[in-house]
Formats: structure tokens, C-alpha cells, sequence
């Protein structure tokens, strides 16, 4: 199977997952949405380490898998801190800041 | 049997990261300890005595120039004074973060714990030679951020802050990874010189779309973490939801780390694109400094007025990275030092500000301090001419230098950019000066009303209250940079030749 | 010497400081007298430089001195490195003379001000700052002074700061001069791209070995010019020196009218031998000039607000100046620059007198009939006035002659500026005499009766001359009372060792007689194109002198007839004198056509400049358009920041797209 099948799917995942971090206001899907955009950098790595034939984009990818739960973890805290305090779980209510 | 033989490990090269890391973890284990005494004296000074112990083992290593872990990290002068100026952020942030709310709320160790890690990653960063070391200092620098982001755990905009920096910065770092996925997928290497060379070759990748999108992805993932506009958008609300002693960190460090990294990545692994990335490079520089300098007009917190004068001083660095000269990074050396200075001593003054008044971080907290503080009204007028590059501070020098550098590569257009967004820049530098000399001090101080702190901790001294004598020698000491440096700026200007001069495959 | 030299700086610097530092303890004048000690120590240093340069060989009076090294890292060679030749020495005695004079009559006119000691500190400073300079010996001290006054020009024109017109006025002038500094800093940063060194004498030695015209040097030194436009009030940059009239007028003597705002003259005849290879920038300088001069000349003209009158006057002047230097006159620039420091400081110090008696009033529409109850007032100010028309023998008569005859002598087009140079000069007249016909002519005023009694006129209720307000006379206003000039024995030494140099200063450059100005400045200009060989022929200088003087007399003659024949006292006198009212009836009706023809129309066009193109052009168009475009910008970017985090990442996503976009399409 050629590489080109392995992009269009992964450019496709890497959109979805943009979508989604655009259209969903719950944090926790946002979360899921990056995880899907950070793992279709992974399928990319992963169909380029087969097409050059060497081991650099497996190694690679397999550090993006312990980066992508290191930052669901965070995230998954923050939102339970926000959850303790009562605080809206809506991104688009989160707009103290802005100006 | 034959034993796994594992790449050479240079463990005196090495040995800044070590004191990093080593010192994080060391800081998270006496931060267990029950007494009060251990948990907010010794802890701190466990994380400032690992941070002198980096700082000096970075000056013992200062003339390195290899390759360590099988050419995963590189060590060189331009490495180790990047690393040198990232470690002095962090050790003021310790002084700012002494006495302030943020470490007692998370806990002292994890709090100092992940300032040392995220400086730890900012080292890698700054040293990374391939794709993967690349990223993964990219998110050891910003996952322990996105804690210290969220650390004033009641104050409802530091989670704001904290959550809007993660979500956002995901995003940015899901498309460096696809990006750097995407040059890896057109070269074929991890490797920057590997990739450098992949690039040099006859009909080399530099026309494939494959590479190009890459090329797109990765620079946008770089400039987001430098708060280059239109990516900038993060920086103004974590800024200022942050914990000031964070957002200083945040202000100063990471802007060292990344333009450290892009020095590195697109003066080494893309050198052969540079007719490529240059111009668009050019363009955001532009548009950052634009958007940089009129957002912050008419803000009325100076951490958030902070956050925009950043944004379009990343502008003005980037001006010394678009030319790909050794000229352009001395100035961008040059000038971090003096930004990071700068900046610390206006992040001090706002923290002590912020704990003697109870007015939090507004301007009017500043009003009449003139008179009444100062040595701290003085550090802020220096901080504030110094970024506004009024002759006579080294900002003035910094940036005389970049647009010498700009002019050089033959873009002078962006030295006109930097002298226009320079002078508009005075309109709301001079608004903080003017409010503190100019104005009679507030009559009476509100105890906590609108205050940064909505709802302090039991345990918090409720109210006004000292600011430390720590953060007021921070700030003199910080305001003391930008003078000396304006008037004898050789020694800052040696340092910035030597890192300069690790890239001396460049004119 | 150049001990001397550094002492000359050292000691305002010093007055300063001690001033400064005592400000709230020093008694009664005390810090008037050590400011004015402080000056004339330095003005003592600056003869004793003075002996010490003619001492030595002419070919050796450029002598220089560095203090320290500034940043010697990247090739910059930024020095603290001052320059002693003829033309700083000139420039420095006159600074610290007329510097003397005016601390001196300061310390009686600020009497009774609460901020005494302050005045005299910013004072001190100013001095200082200029005095860096004009001593400058390297691009960087030079912008340093330059920067300098400016700021000590700021402090001083909002020196009551509680007067918001004076605040106003302040900061006007202060960011029209630091459009001038960002000027003149880019216009070095050219010259070290071009000669790599930024100290005068290299760059001197390298300037006539590069071609002539060269793009970067012109817009190198077209960006020197905008400082020097910036300083000197030049259009059109010009708009903040009448505002700055709001400072205390022995201010208005000294910066914006002796020495600082002629700084930009001195800027060009400093860097002549640049502008020799540039005449493309050099001659947009003199091109500026002479519009200059003729459009102020005409606003002054309509002016009733005495020190507005004198202020549009001094820009017309400093036009011949900068005209003078542009067209390769330089001498004859600086020969003016020093009669005018005599005579336009002396009619500010006699302005200043005429405000006292007013009790603060400055309009010339209440005022009349002077001449009686302040005679010394009336001298020195006729013997200013007459000096500024150009009457023989007064000082003003030989400078301004003089850059007009070495202005014709270019020849060509220039011609264009001279004949703009003469109109002006008859309207020079003209306005000097409007505003002593107007101030000493006439009906006495009752300010004036009360004075001939001997009482000083105090006004009940202090206004703001400018807008009406009401004022009080605490800290940040005017004091209560300032002394009248006559009265005070600092004044009148002031006022007339002014005039008296205003008289006689002319002798030192009588053409055909005297040219001690000239040989001087010689070591200077020894290799430029036109020092030499510009000079007139014995007729056509002659010729020039004869059609100055005429001009001159003419001028004072039409206001005579204008403002003054109707007038009480002279209408007694033509109803006595009817038979040789009769004779002058015919020049009557040339004057009536003088006055149609010449008069009315440059007061019109006067009018129009400073309607039209001052207030709308300048301060609508260029400051009211850019900053509409950066408040614009602001907001945009500002409701850009919505907080709302989807859009955020929408916007991050648009850019990622738009990169990319750029990066396939160029490819």
C-alpha cells in the first residue's frame, strides 16, 4: 500500500481533531480532540519510519505517547480542580480574561 | 551474550541538565517533609542552590563544542549562555515566588519541583540537535508551565489561565508534531545536520510539498511558543491569570528557549530553505510587532500590558532570526539578555505592588510611587525606557543592534518596522512611568477589593502586607542590568559574540 | 586647553547638581547667584580656550579629547570625545555669554516664583546639555546634548506645570524634538554604515574621497536634517516653538531663541563636509530655509500676542540661517547666529519687561504708550529692533546682508531664495516696528500711567494669558509679581550689555574692512568647496548693502505710516506739521499700494499658513491620522482578544493555514 493512503488518513485525523478543539465546548472533549491531533502525528511518523526503512520515527513516536499522557494528565487536573471549586466545566465560559 | 552497548555519555557536558533534573527531584523529596520551616526556607534554597550549581557547571563547560547522547543534545557556547540566561529567569523566580501564594497552595516542592524541570527543559531545548530531542524538550518546557499556570489553585483565572495555556498550547504543540513528522517524512532524518544535508542535495526536498507543509507546521508551532502574532493570542490571558512570579518565568525564559530553538533549527536543519521561511518569517516579525504594540495600549493591568510589550518584542528578536546572520543572533543574544533583565525588574515591582497595596496588578496600584517607594518606582521607569529603547539602557543598544542585524541581511524594511512600533510603543511605556511620578498616591488602600486574590487561603495574611526585602533586591538588581549594560555594554556584548560564534557556519 | 574645555562643561554641571540638590534649602536668590556663578566660570573657560586656540598654529586648532570609551566591542567607536576648534569655541562663548546674561536676569525676573531653586537647576542643565553639543566631537555625545535639550527644553516650557496649556506645550515640543533625535540617530547610523566611525574628524577625512551624491549619504544626511529642522523650528516641524512661549520668558531668551533652536544651524556647518558631497540634501536645507523664513515673516505679521511675535520671528531668522549653511555660507550663518543670539535675546528680555509691567498680559492690543513710563525698556528694544530690521549700522544689518550676497553668488535658482530672503527682510521690518509702534507709541495704557507714577501695575485676579483661566500663584504657576526691568539693577546689565554687543557685534565682519568672524572660523572650513571662493565681488557686496539697508528703512517706514502715524502723539504732530504732511501725502498713497500690495497679502498668506497648514495639515492630518490609525488598531486587536478559548484556537488554526498557503504557493 502506497504512503499517500497513510497521509490522508492521519491529515485527516490531525483535522478532526482541530475541529474539534474548535467546535466542542466541553474541556474534556477538547482534550480527546488533541489527543486524536497529536496522534495522527504519530501514524504519520510511524508510516514515514516504514517508508525510509530506519527506526528514527518509531522512537519518535512512541516519546509523543508519553508526552500526549503527560498532558492529559495535566489537563485532566486542572479540570477537576476547576470541578472542586465549582467552577463552569465550558471553555466558553472561561472568559475572565481576555481584552 | 552480547551486551547492549549504549551511545557514549558525556557526563561533564552533560552536567547543567544533571544539576537540573537532579535538583528538581531532590526539591519534590524534601518537600514531603512535614516542618513549615523545611518546606518554605529549605526547599527554596535546595532549588536556588541547584540552580548556582547548573549556572556554574554551564560557565565550566563554557568553551564545549560537541555533540553528546549519539548527537541527540549539542553543547556549545550558543547552548550554554542560552542555558545560562534561563537559569538566572528561573533563580529570580525563586526570589519572586519566596513569599508569594502560589507555592503554598501547590505544595512548595511541586511548585519548585516543576520551575527546575521546565528549566531543565528549556536546556534541552536550547541544546537539541535532532527532531526528537527537539520535541521533547518543547513539552518538558511547557507541561510543568501549565501547572504553575493553574498553581493559585483558588483563584478561579489561574485555572482559566492554566486551562486556556494547555488546551492552546496543544494545539501549537500537536502542530509542530505534524510538522516535524512532515520534514522527517521528506528527509528522512531526525537529525538537523542530517536533515541540513538532505536538503543540499540535487533536486533536494526543498520544492516538495511534503516539505514545505512541514516547513509551515513547524514554524507556526515555533512562533506559538514565542507569542508570535497571529499565534500570540494565548500569551495576554495566561500572562495574566498566571501567578506573577510564573508569568515573569513565562515572559522571560520561555522566550530565551524558543528563539534558542528556532536560532537553532532553522539556522542549522534549514539553512538551505532560508529563501523559503525568510520572508514569511519577515512577515509574521511584522505583523507581531503590529499587533504587539497597539493591543497594548489601553490596558489597564500591567501584567497584561506586560504580555502585549512581549509580544512585540518577540517581533522585534525575530527580526534577528530572519536574516540567518552570525551578526542577527549576537544582536538576538544581545538582546534577550537586556529583555530578560528588563522584564524581571517590572515583574518584581508588580509583585510587590500587588502584595502591599491588595490592588493587584492594576496600574493604579503603581500610582504615587514615586514619592513614596523609590526603589521601586526607579527599577520600573528603568524597566519601562529600557524596553521602550530610550538611549542610555541596554534595550536602546539591543535594539540598535537588531536593526543593524535586519539592515545587514538586507531587510532594512524591518528596521523601520522596529523604529515605528518602538515609537509607538512609548504611548503606553510612558503611561506606566507617568502614573508613577506623576500622580498623587490613592488616598486610602482597599484591602483586597478587586484584588488578584478573591479568595485568599485561610492561612494567608489577609490584606496589605510586606512586600520582602528579597523582591525589592530583585528589582534593583534587575533595573541595575539595563544601566550598566547601557553604558558598558562590552562584557554582555563578548557573550553574545561567543554564542553567536557557535554558529560559524553563517557569515 | 582642553582642560579648560571640560571645565567649560563641568561647571554647569556642577551648578546643576548643587542646585539641584539643595533645591528645597537654598534661601532667597542664593541658587540664582550660584547658577549664574556656575555659568560665568564657564563662560571665564571658555576664553580662556578661546586665547589658548588663537595661540596656536592654524593648522593646528582642531584639537581633540576623549573621556572614556563608550562600547569599543563591535567596531562602533562610540567615544566621549569632545571637539575644541573655532567654530565649537564661537558657538561656546556665545552659549555661555548670553547664557550669563540671561541666568542674570533671570535671578531678578524669577523672584517671587515658588520654584526658584528649580528653575535655575533646569536652567544649569540646559546649559550643560548644549554646551555637550556643540562640543560634541563624535556622533554619539553629539546626540546625547541633542537629546538633552531637548528634555531640558521640555522641563522648561512646562516650568508651570499646573498650567495645562503649558503642560500641553511641553510635551508638543518634546515629541516634535524626539521625532528629530530618531532623525538625526538614523542619519549617524547611515554616516557609520558608510565611513565605519562615528567620531567627526574620520569621518571629516574619509567625506570628499566619496562620490558626490551617493543614495545613502543623502538620505543619510536628509535624515540629520529632520533633527536639525526638528530643533531649529523649521518647516514643517515648526509648530511647537510658538506653543513653547508658554515657558518664562527669560526661557524663551535663552533656548528657543539665542541658542538651542539654532542648533541645527550649527549641525550643518558642523558636518559641511558631508553636505559638500551631498548637495542634494544641502540644498534641501537651504530650500527650507528660505521658505521658512518668508512664511514666518508673514505669520508674524498677524500676530498679537507679544511673545508670539518674536517666536515666528526667530523661525524666520534661523530660516536665513539654515539657508546660509545650506547654500555653503557658513560663516555668514554663523556671523548671524551670533548678532541674532544679541538682539532677538534682548528683545525677549525687553518683552519680558513690558509682560512685568502688564502684570502678565501679553496681548499687544492692551498695551500702548510705554515709551515714557520704561525708557531703558524702549532703548534697548528699538536698538534690538532696528538690528533685526537690518538697519546699518546694527548688527543684524551685516549678517543678514552678507548670507544673501554669499547666497547669490550661487548663482542659478538661488537667486530664487535670495529675492524670497529680501521680501522677507522688508517684512521683518515691517513687523519689528508693528510691535514697537504698538507697545511704546501711543496713548499711554493705565498699566503704563500707574508705572510713570512709579507704582508696578499687580493684577487682582491672575489669568492664563493664553486661554483666560484663573490661576493661583502657588508651585507650578507664575509667581505672584515679576519685577519690571527698569527697576532692577541684574536686568539692566543684562539688557544692556545686550545691546550694546547688538549694536557693535557688526564690526567684527565689515566687508572690506573687518572679517575677523572669517578668519577664524578659517581652520574650520579649510577645504570646503565654498568658503572661499564664494565670496562677492567689492560692488555687488555694496549693491547688496545698499538694497538691504533701503529694504530695512523702507520697512520701518511702512509700519511707521501704518501703526503708528494715527496714533495720538504723531496726529498732534501732523496737524502742526501740515506742510510736510502735505509733502509726504503722495507717499502715502505708496504705501496704501504697499500696503495692498505687499502687506495685506503676506498677512493673509499668514494667516493661511497658520490656519490651514498648521492646524490643519500638520496637527490634523499627520499626528490626528496616525494616532486615529494606532487607536483604530487597538481596538481591533483588542476585541481580537475576546477570551472566548474556541475562537483562539480558530484563529491559531486560520494562521497554520495561511502559513502553509504561503509556503505552497511560493514555491
Amino acid at each position: 500500500m502506497s504512503i499517500e493512503w497513510y497521509l490522508v488518513v492521519s491529515a485527516m485525523i490531525f483535522c478532526i481533531g482541530a475541529g474539534g478543539v474548535i467546535t466542542r465546548r466541553s474541556p474534556l472533549v477538547t482534550l480527546l480532540c488533541l489527543e486524536l491531533m497529536l496522534n495522527a502525528g504519530n501514524l504519520a511518523l510511524i508510516a514515514f519510519s516504514r517508508m525510509w526503512g530506519n527506526a528514527e520515527g518509531q522512537v519518535f513516536a512512541i516519546i509523543v505517547m508519553v508526552v500526549a499522557a503527560c498532558e492529559v494528565c495535566v489537563g485532566l487536573g486542572v479540570i477537576v480542580a476547576m470541578y472542586r471549586r465549582r467552577l463552569p466545566i465550558d471553555v466558553d465560559d472561561m472568559r475572565e480574561l481576555h481584552g | 551474550m552480547i551486551a547492549a552497548t549504549g551511545p557514549h555519555i558525556d557526563v561533564e557536558a552533560l552536567s547543567p541538565l544533571l544539576a537540573l533534573t537532579g535538583g528538581g527531584l531532590v526539591v519534590l523529596l524534601v518537600g514531603l517533609l512535614r516542618p513549615r520551616v523545611v518546606r518554605e526556607v529549605l526547599v527554596p534554597l535546595l532549588a536556588l542552590a541547584s540552580l548556582a550549581a547548573a549556572l556554574g557547571l554551564a560557565i565550566w563547560q563554557w568553551d564545549a563544542d560537541e555533540e553528546i547522547i549519539a548527537g541527540a543534545l549539542r553543547v556549545d557556547t550558543l547552548a550554554l549562555a542560552f542555558t545560562a540566561f534561563v537559569i538566572v529567569a528561573a533563580a529570580i523566580t525563586v526570589l519572586l515566588s519566596w513569599r508569594a501564594v502560589a507555592p503554598r497552595e501547590a505544595a512548595h516542592g511541586e511548585y519548585y519541583a516543576m520551575l527546575l524541570v521546565s528549566a531543565a527543559g528549556m536546556s534541552v531545548l536550547v541544546q537539541a540537535q535532532n527532531l526528537v530531542s527537539l520535541f521533547i524538550g518543547f513539552e518538558l518546557l511547557s507541561v510543568p508551565l501549565y501547572v504553575l499556570c493553574a498553581s493559585e489553585m483558588r483563584r478561579s483565572s489561574s485555572l482559566e489561565a492554566g486551562l486556556k495555556y494547555l488546551i492552546i498550547g496543544s494545539v501549537g504543540s500537536a502542530t509542530l508534531l505534524y510538522g516535524l513528522a512532515l520534514i522527517y517524512g521528506a528527509t528522512g532524518r531526525t537529525d538537523f545536520a542530517a536533515i541540513a544535508d538532505a536538503l543540499n542535495s540535487v533536486g533536494g526536498p526543498v520544492s516538495d510539498p511534503l516539505f514545505l507543509t512541514g516547513l509551515a507546521l513547524s514554524v507556526v508551532g515555533l512562533a506559538f511558543k514565542v507569542s508570535v502574532a497571529p499565534f500570540h493570542q494565548w500569551t495576554p490571558d495566561a500572562y495574566e491569570g498566571a501567578p506573577t512570579p510564573v508569568t515573569a518565568f513565562m515572559a522571560t525564559a520561555t522566550k530565551v528557549a524558543a528563539l534558542g530553538v528556532i536560532i537553532r533549527f532553522f539556522d542549522v536543519a534549514l539553512i538551505n530553505a532560508q529563501p523559503d521561511w525568510a520572508p514569511a518569517l519577515a512577515a509574521l516579525a511584522t505583523i507581531t510587532i503590529v499587533v504587539g504594540n497597539v493591543g497594548a495600549i489601553g490596558q489597564t493591568s500591567v501584567k497584561r500590558l506586560l504580555a502585549w510589550s512581549s509580544v512585540a518584542q518577540a517581533g522585534y528578536m525575530l527580526a534577528g532570526i530572519v536574516v540567518g546572520t552570525q551578526h542577527g543572533i549576537e544582536a538576538v543574544a544581545f538582546y534577550l539578555a537586556a529583555y530578560l533583565v528588563m522584564n524581571m525588574a517590572a515583574f518584581a515591582v508588580v509583585v510587590a505592588r500587588a502584595r502591599e497595596t491588595g490592588l493587584g496588578d492594576a496600574i493604579e496600584a503603581l500610582e504615587g510611587i514615586g514619592q513614596s517607594k523609590p526603589l521601586l518606582a526607579w527599577p520600573m521607569t528603568i524597566a519601562m525606557l529600557g524596553l521602550a529603547g530610550i538611549p542610555g539602557t541596554a534595550g536602546f543598544i539591543g535594539k540598535f543592534f537588531l536593526i543593524d542585524g535586519a539592515v545587514d541581511g538586507d531587510y532594512a524594511w524591518l528596521g523601520i518596522v522596529i523604529v515605528v512600533g518602538s515609537a509607538v510603543s512609548l504611548v503606553y511605556y510612558l503611561k506606566v512611568v507617568a502614573a508613577m511620578w506623576m500622580r498623587p498616591a490613592p488616598r486610602s488602600v482597599p484591602v483586597l477589593a478587586g484584588g488578584a486574590v478573591d479568595d485568599p487561603p485561610a492561612d494567608a495574611p489577609a490584606g496589605p502586607r510586606a512586600a520582602g526585602g528579597e523582591v525589592t533586591l530583585v528589582a534593583v538588581g534587575c533595573a541595575a542590568g539595563p544601566v550598566v549594560f547601557g553604558v558598558l555594554p562590552g562584557p554582555l556584548f563578548d557573550i553574545a559574540r561567543d554564542a553567536a560564534a557557535a554558529m560559524s557556519h553563517l557569515f | 586647553m582642553t582642560t579648560a574645555a571640560w571645565l567649560v562643561l563641568a561647571f554647569p554641571l556642577a551648578g546643576t547638581v548643587i542646585i539641584g540638590l539643595g533645591h528645597r534649602a537654598w534661601p532667597g536668590r542664593m541658587a540664582g547667584w550660584i547658577g549664574t556663578l556656575a555659568i560665568l566660570a564657564s563662560f571665564i573657560c571658555s576664553i580662556v580656550v578661546f586665547v589658548n586656540l588663537q595661540d596656536r598654529d592654524e593648522h593646528h586648532r582642531q584639537v581633540t579629547s576623549t573621556l572614556f570609551d563608550y562600547a569599543d566591542t563591535v567596531g562602533v567607536d562610540a567615544k566621549l570625545t569632545i571637539l575644541v576648534d573655532p567654530l565649537s569655541v564661537l558657538m561656546m562663548l556665545v552659549v555661555t555669554g548670553v547664557s550669563t546674561l540671561i541666568h542674570l536676569y533671570s535671578v531678578t525676573y524669577m523672584t517671587g516664583d515658588r520654584g526658584f531653586s528649580r528653575y535655575f537647576a533646569y536652567l544649569n542643565f540646559f546649559v550643560f546639555s548644549m554646551l555637550v553639543l556643540v562640543l560634541a566631537g563624535n556622533f554619539v555625545p553629539l546626540i546625547i546634548g541633542w537629546a538633552f535639550v531637548g528634555a531640558a527644553s521640555y522641563l522648561l516650557i512646562s516650568f508651570w506645570y499646573r498650567r495645562r496649556t503649558a503642560t500641553r506645550a511641553g510635551v508638543k515640543a518634546f515629541v516634535i524634538n524626539v521625532v528629530g533625535d530618531i532623525g538625526l540617530m538614523f542619519g549617524a547610523y547611515f554616516v557609520l554604515r558608510e565611513f565605519a566611525t562615528l567620531d567627526f574628524l574620520g569621518v571629516f577625512e574619509q567625506a570628499p574621497g566619496t562620490a558626490v551624491n551617493t543614495g545613502n549619504l543623502v538620505a543619510g544626511m536628509i535624515l540629520i536634517l529632520v533633527g536639525a529642522f526638528a530643533k531649529s523650528a523649521q518647516m514643517p516641524f515648526h509648530t511647537w516653538l510658538a506653543d513653547a512661549m508658554e515657558g518664562p520668558t527669560p526661557v524663551s531668551s535663552l533656548i528657543h531663541a539665542a541658542t538651542m533652536v539654532t542648533a541645527g544651524v550649527y549641525l550643518i556647518a558642523r558636518l559641511w563636509p558631508l553636505f559638500e558631497v551631498t548637495p542634494a540634501a544641502a540644498n534641501v536645507a537651504a530650500i527650507v530655509g528660505a521658505v521658512t523664513l518668508f512664511v514666518a515673516a508673514t505669520i508674524a505679521l498677524t500676530q498679537t500676542d507679544i511673545k508670539r511675535v518674536i517666536a515666528y520671528s526667530t523661525m524666520s531668522q534661523i530660516g536665513y540661517m539654515i539657508m546660509g549653511v545650506g547654500a555653503g555660507a557658513y560663516a555668514a550663518g554663523m556671523f548671524h547666529f551670533m548678532t541674532h543670539a544679541f538682539f532677538k535675546a534682548l528683545l525677549f528680555m525687553g518683552a519680558g519687561s513690558v509682560i512685568g509691567a502688564m502684570a502678565g498680559i501679553q496681548d499687544m492690543d492692551r498695551m500702548g504708550g510705554f515709551r515714557r513710563a520704561m525708557p531703558f525698556t524702549f532703548a534697548t528694544m528699538l536698538v534690538g529692533g532696528l538690528a533685526l530690521s537690518g538697519v546699518p549700522p546694527f548688527s543684524g544689518f551685516f549678517s543678514k546682508d552678507e548670507i544673501l550676497a554669499w547666497t547669490a553668488q550661487r548663482g542659478g535658482w538661488f537667486w530664487i531664495l535670495v529675492v524670497a530672503g529680501y521680501v522677507a527682510a522688508f517684512l521683518t521690518a515691517v513687523y519689528t516696528f508693528r510691535m514697537i509702534f504698538r507697545v511704546f507709541g501711543g496713548e499711554p495704557v493705565p498699566e503704563a500711567r500707574e508705572l510713570e507714577q512709579g507704582h508696578l501695575h499687580h493684577a487682582e485676579v491672575h489669568v492664563n494669558p493664553t486661554d483666560g483661566e484663573v490661576e493661583d500663584t502657588d508651585v507650578g504657576f507664575p509667581g505672584p509679581e515679576h519685577f519690571v526691568a527698569e527697576r532692577a539693577f541684574p536686568m539692566k546689565v543684562a539688557m544692556g550689555t545686550l545691546a550694546l554687543l547688538a549694536t557693535v557685534a557688526g564690526a567684527l565682519q565689515i566687508p572690506e574692512v573687518t572679517h575677523a568672524i572669517d578668519s577664524f572660523l578659517h581652520p574650520t572650513f579649510e577645504g570646503s568647496r565654498y568658503y572661499e571662493s564664494l565670496a562677492p565681488s567689492e560692488s555687488f557686496t555694496f549693491i547688496g548693502m545698499a538694497v538691504g539697508a533701503a529694504i530695512g528703512l523702507g520697512g520701518i517706514f511702512v509700519a511707521w505710516q501704518l501703526w503708528s502715524r494715527h496714533r495720538g502723539v504723531t496726529a498732534q504732530l501732523i496737524t502742526r506739521l501740515k506742510p510736510l504732511y502735505a509733502l509726504s501725502h503722495n507717499k502715502w498713497y505708496f504705501d496704501e499700494i504697499i500696503d495692498a500690495l505687499f502687506v495685506r497679502p503676506a498677512a493673509w498668506f499668514g494667516r493661511f499658513a497658520q490656519q490651514t497648514f498648521e492646524r490643519l495639515v500638520v496637527n490634523g492630518a499627520i499626528v490626528g491620522g496616525a494616532s486615529l490609525i494606532v487607536r483604530a488598531g487597538s481596538a481591533a486587536v483588542r476585541a481580537a482578544q475576546s477570551g472566548l478559548l474556541r475562537s483562539y484556537a480558530a484563529l491559531l488554526v486560520l494562521g497554520v493555514g495561511g502559513v502553509a498557503l504561503y509556503f505552497l504557493l511560493q514555491s
